[in-house]
């Protein structure tokens, strides 16, 4: 049971910190951008909302499998295969909760303005200064929120973590697979235990974001 | 030293404005609502992406070939708005700029003493009146070391009490810490105060550059400041404070009036008048019996019908200097006032706003 808990708390760890680098630059570019193709680029980074796990996962399996060109190069550099490993789950998750990181950041960018960026600006300070001194600061309770959401939301998928990673222990077997094994297995005090750990948790992270703000919701979800 | 020829295309309106200033002290960016005076102030910072040239000294900041950003032009900017870091405090603000400035900027100590601002280093940014917020925006653009400084609209929305106060720090400046100052105002009694140098926009074109007391006689000038303000400035010498009375007794070549006591100034300082035509009235004869104090002979030089109103608006000669006075037309029939007449003009001696301009 332990172990299920450590990997799934890894796994939300390790996929909040990517997210966080991959969202960043891409919600700093939605929430700036006068491009035509914001609208595409938004809807794409909100598609996990509203897929089915499943379907997500399908189209994993297949970029992942050893014979296609992701699952091929990851094979030949580390030995090992991505699908039915922990380096797979990561890339599901961080496919599956993006809109998560992306959506609050968007938000706290659009709220910072132009206003404090020309200010910094007049005060010498290069774009990528000004970001890191002014916008970061500003937005700190939309990193928060952001944080939060993608690390919870991480924690809570089961589908696509079924299709890709299957059910190893130490390796793939999170919480939320170990609950369904349970179940199946008639083992209905661990499926208690571990359920109400979920909960527990999900309420404390939900009450976290709300008392902080509400300002920065993800809107589709 | 400031060049430039710049067009600017924003929605529904184009800045075409070209003019080589000699930036002396401080030049009024003079202009109605809407002239472009900001667009044109925000294009020399590079916050506006416009086509031309630039120059300030010997640095070219915008040509075919160069386009150097915001961040990197010499050039301080305060803005309307003050926009300070909201998350960071007064003393915050001021380390913000001070970790980022140029070589042989002013140090701290001597800004927050030029210009008060000891006492609200603690405070939170939100919590600053408006004329707090502008002092400290204006040390910490100060902090950069920039050699030219661009301000906003720095009175606009503060009342008449802070404004005083501000100007007064404003005009300061640039003698004590060398700098130049380009200051958007629709303001006369700003431009009186403040400027050495004024240009005139408006429609997103550069009308006038001049002296402002030349300027500021010019009927087309005053109608953009809204008629209100409408005066003239008049140049006087200090001649004796009464402090008891809280005036002082100014000389305009031969003659003297009173104005309210001078701040700071000194006997045989050169104070500026800022004589609004409003407050000024025409008389044939020196009067007697009267709270108006002063009364200045000369010669009536003009009269210009208002359009659309009962006004006229008439240029005296005093000393070789000019004066407006609006009028009616009635009191321009009953007394038959005619160009070339001797008046004397009664002004108003509270509306006279005595600076020292030494």
């Amino acid at each position: 049971m332990w172990e299920a808990i450590a990997l799934t708390f890894e796994l939300a760890t390790v996929t909040t910190v990517s997210l966080l680098l991959l969202g960043t630059p891409l919600a700093w570019w939605l929430a700036r951008t006068s491009s035509r193709a914001r609208p595409a680029v938004e809807a794409l980074t909100a598609m996990p909302l509203v897929l089915p796990p499943t379907v997500l996962g399908f189209y994993l399996l297949l970029v992942m499998n050893p014979a296609a060109p992701l699952g091929s190069v990851w094979l030949s550099v580390t030995g090992e295969t991505l699908t039915f490993s922990f380096a797979g789950l990561v890339i599901a998750s961080v496919a599956y909760s993006l809109p998560f990181m992306v959506q609050p950041l968007q938000s706290a960018f659009q709220a910072v303005g132009q206003a404090p960026l020309e200010a910094a600006a007049s005060l010498r300070a290069s774009p990528l200064d000004a970001f890191f001194s002014v916008v970061v600061p500003l937005s700190a309770r939309g990193f928060l929120t952001a944080c939060v959401l993608t690390f919870a939301h991480t924690v809570g998928e089961f589908g696509v973590v079924l299709m890709v990673g299957g059910n190893i222990p130490g390796e793939t077997k999170v919480v939320s697979i170990a609950i369904y094994e349970h179940v199946e297995m008639l083992r209905y005090s661990e499926a208690h235990l571990l359920s109400a750990i979920l909960v527990a948790f999900s309420f404390v992270v939900l009450l976290v974001v709300y008392s902080l703000n509400r300002r920065f919701p993800v809107r589709v979800a | 030293m400031l060049r430039f020829d710049l067009r600017l295309a924003l929605d529904g309106f184009t800045v075409e404005a070209a003019a080589d200033l000699p930036m002396p002290g401080i030049t009024a960016l003079f202009g109605p609502s809407g002239a472009g005076k900001s667009s044109l102030l925000r294009t020399i910072a590079g916050l506006e992406r416009a086509s031309g040239h630039l120059s300030y000294g010997d640095s070219c900041w915008l040509s075919p070939d160069i386009d150097l950003p915001p961040h990197a032009r010499p050039v301080g900017y305060v803005f309307q708005d003050a926009r300070l870091f909201t998350h960071r405090n007064v003393a915050g603000n001021l380390a913000y700029a001070e970790r980022r400035s140029r070589a042989g900027a002013p140090a701290m100590r001597e800004v927050v003493a030029a210009l008060d601002i000891a006492p609200l280093l603690k405070r939170d940014v939100r919590n600053l009146s408006g004329g707090e917020a502008r002092r400290v925006a204006l040390a910490r653009t100060l902090l950069t070391g920039a050699e030219l400084l661009l301000l906003d609209e720095p009175l606009t929305g503060l009342d008449a009490a802070r404004k005083h106060e501000v100007m007064n720090y404003i005009a300061e400046l640039p003698e004590r810490f060398s700098v130049r100052m380009l200051v958007v105002t629709h303001s006369v009694e700003e431009v009186v105060r403040l400027a050495a140098d004024m240009v005139v926009m408006e429609h997103g074109r550069i009308l006038h550059h001049g002296e402002p007391a030349a300027l500021l006689e010019r009927l087309d000038v005053q109608a953009l400041s809204g008629g209100f303000e409408a005066g003239v400035m008049l140049t006087s010498t200090l001649e004796t404070i009464l402090p008891e009375r809280f005036a002082s007794i100014v000389r305009i070549g031969e003659q003297r009036i009173t104005v309210p006591e001078a701040s700071g100034g000194a006997v045989g300082d050169v104070l500026r008048l800022h004589v609004r035509a409003r407050d000024v009235a025409l008389a044939l004869r020196p009067v007697e019996g009267l709270s108006i104090r002063n009364q200045l002979q000369g010669r009536l030089l003009r009269l210009d019908p208002m359009v659309g109103s009962g006004y006229v608006e008439a240029l005296v000669d005093v000393e070789g200097q000019h004066l407006r006075a609006r009028i009616t037309t009635l009191a321009v029939e009953d007394l038959a006032l005619e160009p070339g007449q001797l008046v004397y003009a009664l002004v108003k001696s509270a509306s006279l706003a005595a600076q020292d301009t030494a």
